[in-house]
């Protein structure tokens, strides 16, 4: 009798821990889907993997503080204690940006590892960070089809600055891309915004000379031409 | 009625792989009101035959009856009371506490369990120090508490595990007291002990335990000889019995 | 109910009035103020920090409560044997355990309500906001913290209490790093190693799943949907622990 109803609670405990399996997924797809999945924690600390980070970037920012002299081996340094950070905290945005701005001068490929980890793991990065990384694959990197991509993806954030699509055409233009980079200006040009209206009529006559002057491809040349004689 | 009966009663302890008989075929009758002595050397059995009527150990074969329930039915630890050996209490309760948790567990509605509270300090004489923390007290107002906890639900039976074992002479005579006071109000006392002359002074029948089993077991006036002290007579039938088995 | 609520506040008084429990609370709460120095050397992220540093501090401290408390409520009744008085009164075991565990957890709750009160408080007057985001990694420690304490007391029905607070103490760990054993059983090439890897898995409880001071930390909205599953999911887990210690408790001499 007595052991009897000891197998039987024994069942139920196990049934229950059996029933534990379906929702654990159930939660593990939660948390995946909320960005929160566990796995982007690449130096687990027990739950404390965020002061963990926070410890390292106190120390990060002492570190940073005492370079005398910015050379590609302090920026290297620098890059190590950021990934650090993050793979502690992935979330923390913070590290991303403050991280890959330092390193970009010097080690501007080790500072895009750095942004994309950043789009990566974060479901709402927001628009600065993609910014960033435009900005160094233009400026530190010259990568200006990389540079337009991150302002394409700053520029589809909600409520992102409307000057991130002139920036994303301005890359298109410098990587060669004059088709894309016409019609990108074109869109501009016919946008509200009045500032970027002013801009783009001047960068649409000068991307369309620059297509008359050098492209060979007659139904580009034909639509340069009509858009110059448009604005003109 | 019988208060307790067991039968056939046995508790095999296995320890290291060797078994050990703590108490081997048990056959006692305790008939109400009265203060029974349970008597035998140390290592005899006496706390473990409590320990299996009070269910806090299940026995190996046998079985026994508390006020005519088989021992294992809740209902019957509804009207008993128990003061273990050198009892521990939580000590930093205070005895007003510490009757109060006993009496709730019991489920005293609070207006009853508040002056039940107040007659027992007063019956142990701890009125004075209701409000002392438990790890305050000398052995002896341990014990009295100890008492007092045992009466919080107005048992039929109350099992005293020595009771005034380690205890002052004042400690013991007031303990006595109290105990023969517990008589007195119509319960049965099962009291176990060593200290053979407090057994004498206050029970009224006794049962003898050596190695396990019974030796001797009836009325104290019957058993002793005039003029006979109990010490004798005990030292006589474990002697006896021993010269028996070899 | 009636039994089982009474041995819970016997357990709670006992407990409350231990200094130990004062000075883990006050230390956690010194903690936090503490941080709100810190601002000099955090680069523009002191708020993140101190949240960090709260939710942490909270979570340690809740750690060491629920566990100490939960592992020694049982041993402590065995030990001094007052065990014995109590069942010698119509108390049956599995109100003694549940009582047990409830006062533990009371204990427990009563400890992390009074640090969060603190911290949101702390982080109010720093922020000049009221921080409610923080409400659900310190409900979710709450739960971790009822999971503790129930698996505590099962340890504790077997070992002394410093055994069985070492092993809540390394189910701890171990349930906060058992979210990568499956990629590591992934890479497992023998049999037995997956077998094992995954009885663990399912075995242990998955507290990562109680943590999401990160995301809170950094404003990120937890879903609610994810903090009623976990809810659930240490509910049950409990549910399991409690069980098997009624099992090995009913078998149990208290001689």
């Amino acid at each position: 009798m007595k052991s009897a109803k000891a197998s039987i609670q024994i069942i139920i405990a196990i049934m229950l821990l059996v029933g534990l399996m379906p929702l654990g997924n159930t939660l593990n797809n939660i948390k995946e889907d909320a960005g929160l999945a566990d796995r982007f924690i690449q130096r687990p600390a027990l739950g404390f993997d965020n002061i963990a980070a926070d410890i390292l970037w106190i120390k990060t920012i002492q570190y940073m503080a005492g370079i005398k002299k910015a050379d590609v081996k302090s920026s290297n340094i620098t890059y190590e204690m950021f990934e650090r950070i993050t793979d502690l905290d992935p979330l923390f945005t913070g590290a991303y940006t403050l991280g890959g701005l330092a390193i970009a001068h010097k080690t501007p490929a080790k500072s895009l590892i750095l942004f994309d980890k950043a789009i990566a793991h974060n479901l709402n990065i927001g628009w600065r960070i993609p910014m960033f990384a435009g900005v160094v694959s233009m400026h530190n990197m010259k990568d200006y089809d990389k540079s337009a991509k991150y302002f394409a993806l700053a520029s589809e954030v909600k409520d992102s600055p409307f000057f991130l699509k002139r920036m994303q055409a301005l890359a298109k233009a410098r990587s060669g891309d004059l088709g894309t980079a016409l019609i990108l200006w074109e869109r501009l040009y016919n946008s509200s915004d009045s500032a970027s209206v002013q801009i783009a009529k001047r960068e649409l006559v000068r991307v369309a000379a620059e297509i008359l002057k050098t492209s060979t491809n007659n139904k580009l040349r034909n639509k340069a031409d009509r858009i110059i004689k448009e604005i003109l | 009625m019988l208060a307790v009966k067991t039968e056939r009663l046995t508790k095999i302890y296995k320890t290291d792989g060797k078994e050990i008989k703590a108490i081997q075929d048990l056959n006692l009758e305790v008939t109400p009101n009265q203060i029974y002595g349970f008597l035998g050397p140390n290592g005899a059995g006496k706390t473990t035959t409590i320990n299996v009527l009070l269910g806090l150990t299940a026995p190996t074969t046998g079985t026994a009856w508390i006020l005519e329930k088989q021992i294992g039915d809740i209902e019957i630890k509804q009207k008993i009371g128990f003061l273990p050996q050198s009892p521990y209490f939580y000590e930093s309760f205070s005895s007003v506490e510490l009757l109060n948790f006993y009496g709730k567990i019991f489920k005293i509605p609070r207006k009853e369990r508040y002056k039940k509270i107040e007659e027992l300090l007063d019956m142990v004489g701890l009125t004075d120090s209701r409000k002392i923390p438990l790890r305050k007290f000398s052995r002896g107002m341990l014990q009295r508490i100890g008492i007092a906890q045992t009466l919080i639900n107005d048992p039929d039976l109350v099992f005293f595990d020595e009771p005034i074992a380690g205890l002052d002479p004042v400690g013991r005579k007031e303990v006595m007291d109290t105990i023969l006071n517990i008589k007195k109000q119509g319960r049965t006392v099962f009291f176990c002990s060593h200290v053979l002359h407090d057994v004498e002074m206050l029970c009224d029948s006794i049962g003898v335990l050596d190695k396990g089993q019974l030796i001797v077991s009836g009325k104290l006036k019957d058993l002793l000889k005039p003029k006979e002290s109990l010490e004798e007579y005990f030292l006589k039938s474990i002697e006896k019995k021993g010269g028996e088995k070899a | 109910m009636n039994i089982i609520l009474t041995i819970a506040q016997g357990v709670y008084q006992r407990i409350i009035k231990s200094r130990i429990l004062y000075v883990i609370v006050v230390f956690c709460l010194f903690a936090i103020a503490y941080s709100t120095l810190y601002s000099a050397v955090t680069a523009g992220e002191e708020t993140k920090l101190m949240k960090d540093i709260g939710l942490a501090g909270i979570a340690v401290a809740a750690m060491l409560i629920s566990i100490m408390v939960g592992s020694t409520a049982i041993p402590a009744e065995i030990e001094s044997r007052t065990i014995q008085t109590l069942i010698s009164k119509p108390v049956k075991k599995h109100e003694f355990i549940l009582g047990q565990f409830l006062g533990s957890v009371y204990v427990s709750l009563l400890s992390i309500a009074i640090m969060s009160v603190g911290f949101i408080i702390i982080l109010a007057i720093k922020t000049h906001a009221l921080n409610l985001i923080m409400l659900k990694p310190l409900i979710l420690i709450c739960f971790e913290a009822i999971v503790l304490v129930a698996v505590s007391v099962l340890f504790s029905t077997i070992c002394s209490s410093m055994v069985s607070s070492i092993l809540a103490i390394v189910v701890y760990i171990a349930g906060h790093l058992s979210y990568q054993i499956p990629f590591l059983v992934e890479r497992a090439g023998n049999v037995v190693t997956k077998f094992i890897g995954l009885f663990l898995y399912y075995a242990l409880p998955n507290l990562q799943y109680f943590n999401v001071k990160a995301p809170a930390a950094h404003g990120i909205c937890i879903p609610w949907g994810l903090v009623f599953g976990v809810i659930l999911y240490g509910a049950i887990y409990t549910a399991v622990m409690l069980l098997v210690s009624l099992v090995i408790f009913k078998n149990k001499d208290f001689a």
